[in-house]
């Protein structure tokens, strides 16, 4: 299984676009934490056990985060899927955090590498890009602390992840930061349109080429030693390794900072939301509640005639017809630029045969 | 990341990001070529009295071209021509 611990509802900073709902002052208690580190840790020996640091931002709760990654640790040593964690850095228990990266200091990367952690880090963009929509919750500017300790954290890393919203009035500033994130040592990162956004007809066209270009480039870093995995290019080419899908609810599982249990993190929210509740810590996912949110989900996309995205986009608070509307708009142009990305690399390579 | 990593990440990204159709040629044509050829002779000491000039952001190397060789030496004679030995079924082939 797969746990998401949302250590706390507090982040220090207020991102426009956030869909975790208002900010407050709870956190996970360490005996809770442990309580889903059990749950997660329930099935089968050979099964991989995740376990995932989310909130809010999780790094206020450095200190419940590193507990429970002691004690996880503990229950695969005790468990024998140790084995392959001590080769490298282990399938058997794989961590992550998604993090702001305002809080990041040197000893909190060592602890993070000395784990195997994969660490994701959210960044928009460049200076004013990143800063239109993820500034602090006072107002002042997180992109430069932000970039500086995103080049810490590729010295210190090997696992490392940027996650990029995309905005239509910053999707055209994409090339540029994804060119400085790949010369610092980026490796990965996935573009994640903001669904509920305004995309008119001037933002799909910059999109479009945003799109196109940025496909090409990684098509072309395919054929170089230092391959440029930028989702969702990256995902539809034959080099990249195949991700696994979410499981939503079954095996994958969100843990609110009261224990309540969710199928994604991303319904978590306020932690309000009884009708999107799949179980708690002690009961562990209730498959009858699973089964009645996977349903419900399954019909409202169907509604729109789509099938596409992930289960949870269609139980989020807003417009959910916009939203797939936006979707099925994306969708479409990963499928031509990538078509053009791939007809104009095979083309390069045939002449350079 | 070690330092000559960044260095050939920043070489690429200066061909990758150009956007340009001859640098994207450039880039698939070197690394074509390089997976081809042979393992590079050990780099010449660092007292070489004619290093190589150092490469600007934005030069774009040509692309090379299959046949495009350096012309004989004159009065050099080619060596003589081996046939390829037989595969056997099974047989690996190395690299």
């Amino acid at each position: 299984m797969r746990v998401s611990l949302v250590l706390t509802h507090q982040c220090n900073l207020a991102c426009s676009y956030c869909y975790t709902g208002d900010k407050f002052n709870r956190s996970m208690p360490v005996e809770l934490g442990w309580k889903a580190l059990k749950m997660a840790f329930h099935g089968p020996r050979e099964e991989t056990v995740g376990v995932s640091f989310f909130g809010g931002e999780p790094m206020l709760e450095f200190k419940t985060m590193s507990r429970l990654t002691r004690l996880a640790t503990r229950l695969a040593e005790r468990q024998g899927r140790r084995t392959r964690l001590a080769e490298r850095q282990g399938r058997r228990l794989e961590l992550s955090l998604t993090t702001n990266a305002t809080i990041l200091t040197k000893k909190q990367l060592d602890f993070l590498r000395h784990h195997g952690f994969w660490v994701a880090v959210s960044i928009d963009g460049m200076g004013a890009d990143h800063d239109r929509h993820r500034s602090f919750v006072n107002g002042r500017s997180s992109s430069e602390l932000v970039w500086r300790n995103l080049e810490a954290a590729t010295e210190e890393l090997e696992r490392l992840h940027v996650l990029m919203v995309l905005n239509p009035e910053t999707i055209g500033g994409v090339p540029a930061a994804l060119e400085q994130m790949y010369r610092l040592g980026v490796s990965r990162v996935s573009l994640l349109p903001n669904m509920e956004a305004d995309w008119d007809q001037a933002a799909r066209e910059t999109a479009r080429q945003v799109y196109h270009d940025m496909a090409r480039v990684v098509f072309l870093s395919m054929a170089t030693p230092e391959p440029y995995h930028v989702s969702p290019f990256a995902d539809q080419h034959a080099c990249s390794p195949r991700t696994s899908h979410c499981s939503f609810g079954v095996k994958d599982v969100a843990v609110s900072p009261r224990g309540k249990l969710y199928p994604c993190s991303r319904l978590v929210g306020t932690d309000t939301r009884v009708d999107v509740q799949v179980g708690t810590v002690d009961t562990g996912p209730l498959l009858d509640r699973v089964q009645a949110v996977t349903v419900r989900s399954a019909e409202k996309m169907s509604s729109c005639g789509t099938s596409g995205p992930c289960a949870c986009v269609s139980l989020m608070p807003g417009d959910v017809q916009q939203q797939l509307s936006v979707h099925r708009f994306f969708a479409e142009l990963i499928g031509d630029s990538v078509e053009a990305a791939r007809l104009y690399v095979e083309e390069l390579q045939m002449v350079a045969a | 990341m070690s330092e000559d990593r960044l260095k050939r990440r920043r070489f690429i990204a200066d061909m990758l990001f150009a956007g340009s159709a001859v640098a994207g040629a450039g880039l698939v044509s070197r690394w074509a070529m390089a997976q081809k050829e042979p393992p590079p002779p050990p780099p010449r000491p660092s007292s070489s009295p004619s290093p190589e000039p150092p490469r600007m952001r934005g030069e774009v190397e040509a692309p090379r071209v299959k046949g495009d060789v350096a012309p004989p030496h004159p009065g050099s004679v080619a060596p003589p021509v081996q046939s390829p030995s037989p595969v056997v079924e099974g047989e690996v082939k190395a690299r």
